[in-house]
């Protein structure tokens, strides 16, 4: 995986950048805390440089190295809650994340 | 000593005495003869909403959806004429599936079993090696059977009645009137989920219309977004002859997490309005009030219309499989994101509301589980939990109609 230049010490959440719901949720849920927590605490050191710069892009036209680091930032979305809500990967007392199944999002990428 | 006196608070329930107040029995929710009434009363009745106009959005395009309550498939199909029709999904000849996926596009409906086509408007178009059928085939009297079908606002629903007995607009009435002309379709960007869960589907209604549970249930997560106290938040209640609508406050002061707060500044999280300026229809936060979250619109039987700030909604339809299992589907409807950064935003959003489902959705399936045991044969009631004496009182009323005629 190759990020913009200015973000690219974020390369080594590389197994983060994932295109669809099903795996970045895959890869919550299959992570130990200490590992999202990691990955939440970079990320949001440089959110703040990141989201105006993918502000810069349209989502059907996108270099590839942006759309990598778009898709960490949905990861950061994915991991949120475990973080600000739960302290553990999956939800408290909550249904099988497995068992519910997500669709690809339709009518944008 | 204060000049002004507390108001008295009057309890919802007071407030609609019609609807009872005693507990309620659990028979409904577990005997699998009243089921079997629901099936025929309700399901084979009413108005169904299926899917949305743009899931065809060109003509032969169509979509499928699987109503294992009624024992069949309807295909939703865009005619060349531009009209969505709905048909049981079953070849005339020997019953297969004439769609086999979800959704597609075609120029003609071919049945792979043995090959018979059919227009976009259902007529046996050809039948190959007709001349070897033992009586002709009476090609006007074998098409594929239609279901009653009509559109709202862009929401797509079937009656399998074999007559129904209103139209869609009546079966609607002033509760949908008073939400058209509410941007739906420009919102078509969307998420779908969709779960089986191992509970009564009246239990997952329940659960989505429940203004008691969220300082419990979701303690971790939209607790704090709506205070959880129906006195403060709850801002509007009205029944209709089926229907049902609550809308909600949020809390003034909720504190956003970081990324709730990255969401909102950086992405047009509440900020990216598909509304005119100062405009919104009637039915939608009819009390026009400023700490407004949330309406949500529940309509019989099984599907609701969530409305939030301008930018997204969202829509659960509830299937019913058998009388302890049922298909959850929800979709999480926005805007389409401008750039990058909102893309991010729409997907913090759609994560925040799909976590808070999980954590309903086990608890209906325990709830189910525990019907079994005997322990109780009752529910009491709170005031904010009178939605589902609602819904109970309309399938009864269903099931008594039926038993009329």
């Amino acid at each position: 995986m190759t990020l913009p230049e200015e973000f690219r010490d974020l390369e080594r959440f590389a197994a983060w950048a994932l295109p669809t719901e099903s795996e970045r949720s895959e890869m919550r849920i299959s992570s130990r805390m200490e590992e999202i927590s990691a990955f939440y605490d970079a990320m949001h050191a440089q959110m703040g440089a990141i989201l105006p710069y993918l502000g810069r892009f349209d989502v059907n036209e996108m270099p590839e190295d942006a759309k990598q680091l778009l898709y960490l930032t949905l990861s950061l979305a994915e991991i949120a809650p475990a973080v600000e809500w739960y302290d553990q990967p999956t939800v408290i007392d909550g249904f099988d994340r497995r068992r519910y199944r997500s669709a690809p999002v339709s009518g944008s990428p | 000593m204060s000049d002004s006196q507390p108001e008295k608070w009057v309890r919802w329930d007071t407030r609609f005495p019609w609807l009872g107040k005693a507990p309620v029995s659990i028979q409904p929710y577990v005997s699998p003869e009243y089921y079997e009434k629901e099936r025929r009363a309700v399901f084979g009745r009413m108005w169904l909403q299926v899917c949305r106009v743009e899931d065809v959005p060109n003509p032969g395009d169509y979509f499928v959806r699987e109503l294992a309550v009624l024992d069949t498939s309807v295909l939703v199909v865009r005619g060349t004429d531009g009209i969505v029709r709905g048909f049981h999904n079953v070849c005339a000849h020997k019953a297969n599936r004439v769609a086999l996926s979800e959704r597609g596009s075609c120029r003609a409906l071919n049945c792979r079993f043995h090959g018979w086509t059919y227009g976009l408007d259902g007529r046996l178009i050809s039948v190959p090696d007709e001349d070897g059928f033992c009586e002709p085939v009476k090609k006007g009297e074998r098409g594929l059977r239609p279901v009653a079908t009509d559109t709202w606002e862009g929401f797509v629903f079937v009656n399998l009645g074999p007559n129904p007995r209103e139209t869609l607009e009546e079966f609607l009435g002033e509760f949908a009137a008073c939400l058209e002309g509410y941007p739906f379709s420009k919102m078509n960007m969307y998420f779908k989920h969709q779960a089986e869960v191992g509970c009564n589907w009246k239990i997952l209604v329940d659960a989505f219309q429940d203004g008691y549970h969220l300082r419990s249930q979701h303690r971790y997560s939209l607790a704090d977004m709506f205070m959880g106290d129906p006195r403060k938040s709850f801002a509007d209640v009205k029944f209709f002859k089926r229907h049902r609508f609550l809308s909600s406050n949020g809390n003034p002061a909720h504190k956003p997490t970081p990324t709730e707060m990255l969401a909102f500044v950086h992405g047009g999280y509440f900020s990216q309005s598909v509304f005119p300026p100062g405009w919104m229809p009637p039915g939608v936060n009819p009390t026009r009030s400023q700490e407004w979250a949330t309406d949500i619109n529940v309509f019989f039987p099984n599907m609701f219309i969530q409305l939030i700030a301008p930018g997204w909604y969202f829509v659960y339809t509830i299937w019913p499989l058998a009388v302890d299992r049922s298909l959850w589907e929800a979709r999480i409807y926005f805007s389409p994101p401008e750039n990058a950064a909102q893309r991010f935003a729409r997907e913090y959003i759609m994560i925040t509301v799909r976590d808070s489902i999980l954590e309903d959705l086990s608890t209906c399936e325990n709830v189910q589980a525990n019907l079994k045991s005997g322990a109780i044969d009752s529910f009491p009631l709170h005031e904010a939990e009178l939605f589902a004496r609602h819904l109970l009182k309309v399938i009864d009323e269903c099931i008594h109609e039926e038993e009329r005629r």
